[in-house]
């Protein structure tokens, strides 16, 4: 068996070698400073601890990020087909099953990768701007350490991005077609809030197996819980996302190997 | 010579949505043999070509390539095959060797091949430019080098010519031929070009709505016969068409028209008609067989539906 991971290098290539990569890599950089120098020449230096600013930074980093993943994730799939490369890239020793392996994998290393270039530059523009401080206080009242705290947000909203890119992943994997992948998972990312009030009104025992209400991790790191009126433990919930994670993926699986390459 | 067979077709069924698009086909190609699948649009020579390079499941029969089954053993069997499936379609944010990196990788072929095969289809001079800025006979000799560096014993080209220049197309045809001649690969190439086969292919299939309605030998080299090029026909060109049927009275003379006579007629017998006609005091402008191209045998088997 050659080795697997020539079929990740295969995809890396595909994600680094594209000037559109770069760019998006430019705004996570640019969206930390500019939210730093705003907040800056809005209330000076002394105003905040400069955890509270990157904190502000990494939830506008998060939304972003993760559209990007996605953007990503379907360009894998649906991006062969449209491209036609797709006629190259089958008749090749390989199984199916183990190249969308392997695009996978190299959609969960591209999200840490902007993750980690995220929480390095949130955290440099805020402590240039304000300062550093090793108190937790702008952050949370029960928080000991605020690099646990922020290292905690970014784990977890690092869950919720897969949940959301493997859903991106299976719709591409379905449709062939990003735009319609990329438009969805966008509305699963931004709809959850909309729909968990929704869901809330509903007051009955399942509305916490809902997806919808497991896409925003943070508020366990508080004590609290994303699920209205019920009180849910943080293990529940990633398994919970877990549970779609798998059936997301089952679906691209299926799809993915299954189907006639007739385009 | 069957069990040497490097591609084997077997029943081989394509069903979609009810309709059957390929119905029980079965060939063998053999080792170094340049095999012509030729049809007109809507025949299912792509489809056949895409169940063989495993893009579409079978819905019956099998495939075999050098001896393995692509339905139980597709990594041993489909890693002996290099293949162009209708436009050689490259990554094109990618330079020329990027992409060959790319597929190299996956078929476990060395840097220095790639840097050969480069060579061979000779695109040295632009192989670090991205594949966005070349032209289509650049692209398709991309494809060329990606189908052909890890050395496949088959190769199986999907319309090949679409596309091409005059000379892409001949450049191409001499470098099929050559392979096969020279590493003993096998080719399997589809095309609806008539007159392109007929001058790139030892055999060919001609199949029309799924069938297999004939497959025949178009070199006379290969000690079968050629049955294409029917000898038979002999076209004399003379200045009294009249007189020279008049003259070969007893000989089979066939019809005459205007500036000619038509016999049937062998080797020798061409030269006793001659002989006859000159004594006559006929002059002889011309001698020439009658061939029948492929295409006009390939319109003659396909019937009306032909138009390819």
């Amino acid at each position: 068996m050659r080795n697997f991971w020539n079929l990740v290098q295969n995809e890396n290539m595909k994600i680094y070698r594209r000037l559109a990569t770069w760019i998006m890599l430019g705004i996570v950089v640019i969206i930390p400073l500019g939210i730093s120098l705003l907040l800056y020449a809005v209330s000076g230096s002394a105003a905040d601890s400069n955890w509270a600013i990157m904190m502000i930074s990494s939830q506008f980093l998060y939304f972003l990020i993760t559209i990007f993943t996605v953007v990503k994730a379907s360009e894998a799939v649906a991006g062969e087909f449209t491209w036609g490369t797709i006629k190259l890239l089958l008749i090749r020793p390989w199984r199916r099953s183990t190249i969308l392996l392997s695009k996978y994998v190299s959609m969960i290393l591209f999200a840490l990768f902007f993750l980690a270039v995220g929480f390095a530059a949130s955290f440099l523009m805020s402590v240039v701007f304000f300062g550093y401080t090793s108190s937790a206080a702008g952050l949370s009242q029960t928080a000991s350490s605020p690099w646990a705290y922020m290292l905690a947000l970014y784990g977890l909203q690092f869950v919720s991005l897969i949940a959301v890119a493997t859903f991106g992943f299976m719709m591409s994997s379905a449709f062939r077609s990003s735009g319609l992948a990329i438009g969805l998972s966008i509305f699963l990312l931004l709809s959850g809030q909309l729909l968990a009030g929704l869901f809330a009104l509903a007051d009955k025992a399942w509305v916490k197996y809902v997806v919808f209400l497991h896409l925003d991790l943070t508020p366990y790191l508080n004590g609290g819980s994303p699920v209205p009126n019920q009180e849910t433990t943080l293990g529940f919930s990633i398994a919970i996302l877990a549970a779609y994670v798998i059936v997301f993926n089952a679906v691209s699986w299926t799809v993915f190997c299954k189907r006639d390459v007739a385009a | 010579m069957s069990s040497a067979a490097i591609v084997r077709l077997h029943d081989l069924t394509k069903r979609i949505g009810g309709k059957t698009i390929i119905d029980r086909i079965s060939l063998d190609v053999n080792p170094g043999e340049v095999f012509g699948f030729l049809g007109p649009n809507g025949s299912g020579k792509t489809t056949t070509i895409r169940m063989i390079v495993g893009l579409m499941s079978l819905s019956g029969g099998d495939i075999h390539i050098g001896g393995n089954s692509v339905r139980t053993s597709f990594s041993k069997a489909v890693s002996q095959v290099g293949a162009i499936v209708e436009n050689p379609e490259m990554y094109k944010f990618l330079t020329g060797y990027q992409n060959l990196v790319h597929f190299a990788r996956m078929s476990g072929v060395s840097r220095e091949r790639i840097d050969e095969v480069v060579e061979l289809v000779g695109l040295t001079e632009r192989i670090h430019d991205k594949v966005r800025s070349y032209s289509l006979g650049m692209r398709q000799r991309l494809g060329v080098a990606q189908a052909v560096m890890h050395r496949p014993r088959l190769l199986v080209l999907d319309e090949p010519t679409n596309g091409l220049d005059p000379a892409g197309i001949r450049e191409l045809r001499d470098y099929l031929r050559k392979l096969a001649r020279e590493e003993g690969t096998s080719v399997f190439v589809s095309s609806h070009l008539l007159s392109e086969m007929e001058l790139m292919c030892d055999r060919v299939a001609i199949l029309q709505k799924g069938k297999i309605i004939d497959i025949r030998s178009l070199r006379q080299e290969n000690g079968e016969g050629s049955d294409v090029r029917v000898a038979g026909e002999v076209l004399f060109e003379v200045d009294r068409p009249d007189a020279a049927l008049a003259a070969l009275e007893g000989l089979g003379a066939g019809r005459a028209f205007e500036g000619g006579v038509t016999v049937s007629a062998d080797r020798e017998t061409t030269a006793a008609v001659n002989r006859k006609l000159v004594k006559a005091g006929i002059e002889v402008y011309g001698i020439r067989m009658k061939t029948k191209s492929l295409e006009d045998q390939f319109l003659e088997v396909t019937g009306s539906d032909g138009h390819a």
